[in-house]
């Protein structure tokens, strides 16, 4: 019996309505932390899926974004998983992206396709951190929720991220921004998803 | 470390403002998603899930690396309480708690010794032999494995090309049995673990079944029978 079927009918309208307050946000989150948009919709998909399976687990509607927002960066961290077990074998670290040579980009500012290559090079979880806070202005807390971790572990991420993000713009010899934060952060999707 | 939202000085606030712009443009809609719902529907009579068991086969025989850190703790529990060995270091889990409850416990338990795991997904199984409780952890740090030992996860590492064998140790403990505390001090000693880890490769299961049986004997603990099947250890407790 397939999950799908497995469930009571009118389960996808039930996910479907729970879905559509966030529904662009969250897409746009698994966007973002995949390394290309078709990854990123992909992975929205399977999370969906994932989500129509587990349904019957959500107790509580009201906790429905953070309960989706963590099967979205489950889904995501499983699809690594092969690169996890790759590590108990001798093979050296011949993954590591921040090892490899980087193809030269044009050094204009304000790529997107370099923003995205440069997150890229971060492990999942440190990715997931840095868009989760930067770009969408989770608290550190709620990340911590949504990763199922400590919020030391979390600090200790985006710590991480950011510094392999600029290992990779300094190896491009991209200058520093002059500008001020970003104040557009805020009409993205934080006060959407928490 | 600094966990301020990244100020000016950061090299790839453009780029990363840009991505925060053009990621968002041309999204499918929900009307995309509500398709998808309705194809997986549809195509639900034409899709079998495997049993849960079988599915943990499948992933021993695609990757066995990891498939034997899942083995190792792979409980077999016949007990209301179960123990995990984890090199030196005891998951203590509750079994009758809900798959959910039971992973936030352990990731409670691996961040009190420092190790941050990205995922630990548990799973309860039902299985002709009895109820099994499949325990798999992950981690993406690169120096998990030397800075906690986690190599030694119920595993033995042979040799310089990494063969790898596993003990596995699950105990058999009556409802109600008083002595529980006590047991899992013992087994947390450095003691069992050196008779875990440095099992001679020539002993026979019988003669290692026996040095078990004398180890518990010997710290005031009579009634534990062990039995061996290669890298299978089971410690069964009586009231």
């Amino acid at each position: 019996m397939s999950q799908a079927s497995k469930k009571a009918p009118g389960t996808d309208a039930r996910l479907l309505a729970l879905l559509g307050p966030i529904h662009d946000d969250t897409r746009v989150l698994a966007r973002r932390i995949a390394r290309s948009y078709a990854d990123g919709d992909d992975l929205f998909q399977e999370a969906v899926l994932r989500a129509l399976a587990k349904l019957d687990d959500l107790r509580d509607e009201a906790k429905f974004r953070p309960w989706f927002v963590s099967i979205l960066l489950s889904v995501h961290r499983n699809r690594h998983r092969q690169r996890f077990w790759k590590r108990f074998v001798p093979m050296g670290r011949e993954d590591d992206p921040a090892a490899s040579p980087i193809e030269p980009i044009a050094p204009d500012p304000g790529s997107a396709a370099r923003a995205q290559r440069a997150l890229a090079t971060l492990p999942p979880v440190q990715r997931e951190a840095i868009v989760l806070f930067e770009l969408h202005e989770f608290s550190i807390e709620e990340i911590a929720s949504f990763q199922r971790v400590s919020p030391s572990a979390v600090k200790s991420r985006l710590a991480r991220g950011r510094q392999r993000l600029r290992i990779f713009y300094q190896r491009l010899g991209v200058a520093p921004s002059k500008r001020a934060p970003a104040q557009n952060a805020a009409t993205v999707c934080k006060g959407d998803l928490s | 470390m600094t966990t301020d939202r990244s100020e000016k000085l950061e090299i790839w606030l453009d780029d990363v403002a840009s991505l925060r712009e053009e990621s968002a443009r041309a999204l499918p809609d929900i009307d995309d998603t509500a398709a998808l719902l309705s194809r997986a529907a549809r195509t639900a009579t034409h899709h079998t899930t495997e049993p849960k068991e079988n599915r943990l086969m499948s992933i021993i025989r695609h990757k066995p690396i990891i498939a034997i850190a899942i083995a190792a703790l792979a409980l077999l529990v016949l007990a209301p309480a179960a123990y995990a060995l984890v090199d030196k270091f005891i998951l203590e889990i509750d079994p009758d708690q809900p798959e959910e409850v039971i992973e936030e416990d352990i990731r409670d338990q691996l961040e009190a010794i420092g190790v941050e795991p990205t995922d630990v997904d548990v799973e309860k199984i039902e299985t002709p032999n009895g109820n099994q409780v499949s325990v798999e952890i992950e981690s993406e740090d690169h120096d998990v494995v030397a800075n906690h030992g986690l190599d030694n996860m119920g595993v033995r590492v042979e040799g310089d090309q990494g063969r790898l064998s596993q003990t596995r140790v699950a105990f058999e403990i009556p409802d109600g049995y008083a002595d529980t505390a006590e047991l899992l001090t013992l087994v947390k000693n450095e003691a069992f673990g050196s008779l875990l880890s440095e099992r001679p490769t020539d002993m026979t299961d019988a003669d290692y079944a026996v040095a078990l049986e004398s180890f518990f004997a010997d710290h005031g603990f009579p009634n534990v029978t062990a039995n061996v099947q290669g890298p299978n250890v089971t410690l069964s407790i009586a009231q």
